[in-house]
C-alpha cells in the first residue's frame, strides 16, 4: 500500500521537483498530493487522510506555522517542516507546536 | 589662642616691630588663619602727614600709625557667591550628566536597533538565498538521479534561472550597500521625466504583452536630478506594479510638474505593512516567494529619494496600489 504524502508549498518549481522525484522515484511507495497555500493544504487535510505532510513555512496568507496548530487540533498526522527558516526561535516555535520534524532548504 | 580684634589692634608690641621693620610693604597686610573658613586681616598704616623716610635705613617710618583689623568668615561673607557657585556646578553638572546620559542612550539604541536591522536582514537574505539555491540543489539532484531524463533541458534552464535570480539579489544587496554608505557619484540636470518613463514602458513592453498588462502614461514634467538614478527608481516602481500585477490588469504612470505616481491595479498592501515594504527584505506578501524579486527595489527607490530629499508614499487606492514620490 502507497504512502499518502501531502506537500504544502507556494513555491511552484520546488512543488515540481519533489512531485516529479516522488512520482518516479518513489511511485510504488508514495502517493504525492499537493497544495499551493496554507488554506488549500487546510482542507485537503481535513478531506482526506494523509500518512506525512511536507508543509512550508513561509506561505501566502496564512503561515505553516499557524496551519500546523489547527491541525494538531483534530489530527495527529506527521507534520515535517520544509523552510529556510534556520533560527532559533522558529526551531523552539516548531517544537512548541508538535511538529514531527524539520527539513532545511538547500540541505536536501 | 583667639583674640579680640580690639586686642589685635592694641597689642603695641606687634605694632612696634612692625613700625621698626619701618612698614615694609610684606608686613603693612598680614592675616591669620583663625579656622578653615574664619581669616583675620591685619594693616597698620602710617597716619597721614606723619611719614618720614629715613635714608640710612632707606625706609618709611612714622610715630603715628592707624590700625585697620578685619575678621572675615567665608560662610557669612561668600554664603552668596558660595552657593551661587555651587548651584552653578551643580546646574554644570546635571546638563552635562543630561546630555551624555541621553546621547549614550541614543547610541545604545541606535545600537539595538542596527543589531536588530542586521539580524532582519540577515536572515531575509539567507531565505532569499536559500529559496534559489534549494531549487537549484533540488533541480540538481533530480538530473543526477535521472528523474524525467526528457525534462533534462528544463531543469538546466531552471538552474541557470535560477542562478541568475541569486545573481540579481546579490546585486541589488550591494547596490543597496552602496547608496546606504553614500558611495555613489551623483551627475544632476534638468531632464524630461516623460522620456524615461517611455524607455522603461519599451523595455517592458514584452512582459507586460504576456500578462496582458495595460501600460500607460500621461502628463509631463521637468525634473532636477541624476537622470540614471531616478530611472532606477521609477524603474523599481515599474518592476514591482508587473509583479503585482495580474493578468488583463493596467498600470498607469502620472507625471505632474513637481510629482510622479505609478499606478497598478488587482493589488492590496496590508495596512500593517504600508509603512514597512521600504525597508530592505520586506514584502507586502509574507511568503515572499511569489514574486521573485530581490525584495530590495522599493528600499534601493527609497535610499535614492532619501539622497535627494524627495517625499515618497505608497497608498492602497480603489482596487489597486499607488505609489508617488514628489521633489
Amino acid at each position: 500500500m502507497a504512502y499518502k504524502i501531502l506537500l504544502v508549498e507556494d513555491d511552484a518549481q520546488l512543488r515540481e521537483i519533489i512531485t516529479d522525484y516522488f512520482s518516479q522515484k518513489g511511485k510504488d511507495f508514495y502517493m504525492l498530493d499537493t497544495a499551493s497555500t496554507g488554506y488549500e493544504g487546510e482542507d485537503k487535510c481535513l478531506q482526506n487522510e494523509y500518512d506525512l505532510v511536507l508543509l512550508d513555512i513561509m506561505l501566502p496568507e496564512v503561515n505553516g506555522f499557524t496551519i500546523c496548530k489547527e491541525l494538531r487540533k483534530s489530527s495527529d498526522v506527521p507534520i515535517v517542516f520544509i523552510t529556510a527558516r534556520t533560527n532559533e526561535e522558529d526551531k523552539l516555535l516548531g517544537y512548541n507546536i508538535k511538529r514531527n520534524g524539520t527539513r532545511y532548504r538547500a540541505d536536501y | 589662642m583667639d583674640i579680640t580684634l580690639k586686642e589685635m589692634v592694641l597689642d603695641t608690641e606687634r605694632i612696634t616691630e612692625a613700625a621698626e621693620k619701618g612698614f615694609a610693604k610684606e608686613d603693612l597686610l598680614t592675616f591669620e588663619k583663625i579656622n578653615p573658613v574664619s581669616y583675620r586681616y591685619y594693616m597698620p598704616i602710617p597716619y597721614k602727614d606723619h611719614v618720614d623716610y629715613s635714608n640710612k635705613t632707606k625706609r618709611f617710618y612714622s610715630n603715628y600709625w592707624t590700625v585697620v583689623a578685619y575678621k572675615a568668615n567665608l560662610f557669612t561673607n561668600c554664603a552668596v557667591t558660595l552657593v551661587y557657585m555651587w548651584i552653578s556646578c551643580l546646574a554644570v553638572f546635571s546638563v552635562a550628566a543630561i546630555i551624555i546620559s541621553n546621547q549614550s542612550y541614543r547610541i545604545y539604541k541606535k545600537r539595538v536597533e542596527f543589531e536588530r536591522y542586521r539580524r532582519e536582514t540577515t536572515n531575509a537574505l539567507a531565505h532569499d538565498l536559500k529559496t534559489p539555491l534549494s531549487i537549484i540543489s533540488g533541480y540538481a539532484q533530480n538530473l543526477i538521479e535521472n528523474v524525467h531524463t526528457e525534462k533534462r533541458d528544463y531543469y538546466a534552464n531552471n538552474i541557470y534561472e535560477n542562478v541568475n535570480r541569486m545573481d540579481d539579489i546579490l546585486k541589488s544587496m550591494l547596490e543597496l550597500s552602496r547608496y546606504e554608505a553614500d558611495m555613489i557619484q551623483i551627475n544632476n540636470k534638468v531632464f524630461a521625466l516623460r522620456d524615461v518613463c517611455n524607455d522603461l514602458i519599451a523595455r517592458y513592453r514584452s512582459l507586460c504583452d504576456e500578462k496582458n498588462i495595460t501600460v500607460s502614461v500621461e502628463g509631463d514634467g521637468n525634473i532636477n536630478a541624476d537622470p540614471s538614478l531616478i530611472e532606477r527608481v521609477v524603474d523599481n516602481f515599474m518592476v514591482n506594479a508587473i509583479e503585482h500585477t495580474q493578468e488583463g490588469g493596467d498600470i498607469k504612470l502620472t507625471i505632474n510638474p513637481d510629482s510622479f505616481e505609478i499606478y497598478n491595479s488587482q493589488s492590496h498592501i496590508p495596512d500593517n505593512m504600508i509603512n514597512v515594504i521600504w525597508l530592505p527584505y520586506k514584502k507586502a506578501d509574507s511568503s515572499r516567494s511569489n514574486t521573485g524579486g530581490s525584495g530590495l527595489g522599493l528600499s534601493i527607490a527609497a535610499k535614492i529619494l532619501d539622497l535627494y530629499k524627495f517625499t515618497y508614499s505608497a497608498q492602497n487606492v480603489d482596487d489597486g496600489v499607488k505609489f508617488s514620490f514628489k521633489w
